[in-house]
């Protein structure tokens, strides 16, 4: 799971702050993780050295922020055992004998809950 | 104390540790092994396999026949030396006299006082020889006598002839002499008393080739020297073997003889018989013709132990260590050589060492009696032994049958076998299983709480029954999204179903039924999915 979150999470982050998105394969909406703000964010090195240093700095705290999405999203995401595709809780149905996503329910014909209901009833 | 008390425990500790059945089996077919050699050991010494007695009899008898031979050599060198010495200084004395007087050797016939004379020079020679040499007498003979117109002129000799009255093989020097032959004013000048059976002249008939010897020139005289055979000394009761060596003129021909006495009983009293520890060892020095020991014409040693008589003949019989000498109702066991003793007929004379074959017998028979002793107590140790551990091996196994029948398995049970133990402690534990199950007599609202809620388990869904099978596999909530490719929601989703149609509240409550039914053995009727 943790893999297949890996693979589809992307890359949003600016060079103050590091922030990631997965995007749902059936509705299309898009998850972001919390922006996690960069330490030296604002902050000119004074010299090369300290560029470099900033450079690794911002790569070790990147690859910190990308593991805390990852581990967010697999909160969001489910892997539909019929299609593999990763789709969010609200394209995820419940259903009685194996849980799918919402388009392969129809094509199967499955009846089933989603995991969180659709946006616009939770508006309501 | 206190040591001695450890010890104790640690013994009692010890008894009370598991041996492995292989450990038992090992050490009961080691004891087999061990009883089968002993009866192997016994068979073979019965059949006289490990009896090694005749080889250790032959290396007795040829150890006191390489002594024998030795001192016998020794003996006979010394007394031929003596003889021939005696015999020089003899032809030496005649000589002076007849020269003296003018006189040949033939004169001597029928003339007294020239063999007075010569007699009384004569005497003091022999009487040394006599004394010097280990023998029982010394005697000389000239072919000559005293009245030729006797009846017995053609076979009477004059000579001297003394002897031993006590015999003795030592303190020779102390010994009284005895005048047996010659001339009695000559034994009375030198105060000798008169042997019993004294004669004045010697019968020559006695001499083997008396007069062949009188006729011939002889070389060396240690090459004519003989021995006689053993023969009956003329009116006494004792057997003798005289060394003869000729006596030579100045002319070289040979006049007389002389030489020394060995008598049996002088033979008997130097070589007394040798114990051994397969019995008496006796030496004889005898003539050897055709396979057979003539005792009569040689000598004997002492054979107090034994019924060999002096007069026997012993036919030889070889065997793989060594001769067999029998009489017919006697046999000995003996080894024989030669020892260079010339016999008057030429042959040399053949010393034997020889032991009874009952002594003998009887020794082998005692060795194999404690050998086959020895093997039968060591094959019955052995078996015993074997039957010991044999019954120790059974009986745990036995009782461990016999307790599984009764039922009667305990859990602390020990039998001492670690296999066994083993199997008891499978047996006690299928059995608490068993009794569990079929003592699983819960209080009936018990029954009825856990049967209701295995109902309620059947209307789980089969996502459902996959969450809860994770739970019963011992995973936590977290671990669920990572092994079900769902994320958390879903696993909560789903433990909100699952507590709303089980009737419980929480995951602590759905764990303890878990744990029950697991207990009890019907973990299945609640992950089984529902027949339709």
């Amino acid at each position: 799971m943790r893999e297949i979150v890996a693979r589809q999470l992307k890359d949003v982050s600016t060079r103050d702050a590091f922030c990631f998105s997965v995007r749902c394969a059936e509705c299309g909406g898009v998850w972001m993780s919390r922006i996690a703000a960069f330490s030296k964010a604002g902050t000119t090195p004074a010299s090369e050295g300290k560029r470099i240093v900033f450079g690794a700095l911002y790569q070790k705290e990147r690859e910190r922020a990308r593991n805390a999405a990852i581990r967010q999203a697999m909160e969001s995401f489910n892997c539909c055992p019929i299609c593999g595709r990763l789709v969010c809780n609200r394209c995820f149905l419940i259903c009685e004998d194996l849980d799918m996503c919402v388009r392969c329910a129809v094509r199967l014909n499955e009846h089933g809950a989603p995991v969180l209901p659709p946006l616009a009833e939770a508006v309501k | 104390m206190s040591r001695i008390k450890e010890i104790v425990r640690l013994t009692a500790q010890i008894k009370t540790q598991s041996v492995s059945m292989q450990r038992r089996l090992l050490l009961y077919w080691f004891s087999m092994l061990l009883a089968i050699g002993a009866v192997l050991v016994l068979i073979l010494s019965v059949a006289g396999v490990f009896s090694n007695e005749s080889e250790k009899a032959h290396d007795s008898l040829q150890l006191q026949l390489n002594n024998a031979k030795l001192e016998i050599s020794q003996h006979m060198e010394s007394l031929e030396a003596y003889g021939i010495a005696l015999s020089e200084q003899i032809s030496r004395e005649i000589d002076t006299t007849l020269t003296a007087n003018g006189l040949t050797v033939d004169d001597l016939n029928d003339n007294p006082e020239l063999l007075l004379t010569l007699q009384k020079n004569l005497l003091p020679r022999l009487h040394t020889a006599l004394q010097l040499s280990q023998c029982s007498g010394a005697y000389l003979v000239l072919n000559a006598t005293t009245n030729t117109q006797s009846d017995k002129a053609s076979h009477s000799a004059t000579g001297l002839y003394l002897r031993y009255a006590n015999q003795q093989t030592t303190g020779a020097a102390k010994q009284d002499v005895t005048f047996f032959r010659g001339i009695p004013e000559v034994g009375r000048a030198e105060r000798l008393e008169l042997h019993n059976r004294w004669n004045l002249e010697f019968d020559t008939d006695l001499f083997p080739g008396y007069y062949a010897w009188m006729q011939t020139e002889v070389g060396r005289l240690a090459d004519a020297c003989c021995w006689t055979e053993r023969f009956r000394l003329t009116d006494t009761w004792e057997d003798v073997r005289l060394l003869c060596v000729p006596i030579k003129d100045n002319t070289g021909k040979v006049c007389g003889l002389c030489g020394l006495e060995l008598s049996s009983l002088y033979c008997y009293l130097s070589y007394p018989e040798m114990d051994s520890s397969f019995g008496p060892m006796i030496t004889v020095l005898a003539p050897l013709r055709n396979g057979s020991l003539y005792l009569s014409k040689g000598m004997t040693g002492s054979a107090d132990s034994t019924f060999l008589a002096e007069a026997e003949t012993l036919s030889v019989r070889q065997e793989r260590y060594f001769n067999v000498y029998s009489n017919g109702s006697d046999s000995y066991i003996g080894l024989d050589c030669e020892v260079g003793i010339r016999g008057a007929d030429g042959n040399d004379l053949t010393l034997a060492v020889m032991i009874p074959e009952s002594t003998f017998d009887a020794s082998r028979t005692s060795g194999r009696v404690l050998l086959i002793c020895c093997s039968l107590a060591l094959a019955a140790l052995t078996l015993c032994l074997s039957v010991f551990l044999s019954k120790r091996f059974v009986q745990p196994i036995l009782q461990t049958i016999q307790a599984i029948r009764s039922e009667k398995v305990s859990d602390g049970a020990e039998t001492g076998i670690s296999e066994l133990d083993e199997l008891m402690a499978l047996v006690c534990s299928k059995t608490n299983e068993k009794l569990l199950q079929n003592d699983h007599a819960l209080p009936p609202n018990i029954e009825e709480l856990f049967q209701t809620f295995a109902e309620r388990a059947k209307t789980l869904s089969s996502a459902e029954r996959a969450i809860l099978q994770y739970y019963i596999d011992g995973h936590e909530i977290t671990e669920i999204p990572e092994l079900a490719f769902i994320s958390i929601h879903t696993v909560k989703k789903h433990n909100s179903n699952i507590y709303q149609k089980l009737g419980i509240s929480s995951r602590d409550e759905l764990m303890l039924y878990i744990d029950i039914f697991r207990r009890l053995g019907r973990l299945n009727e609640l992950t089984e999915p529902v027949r339709e």
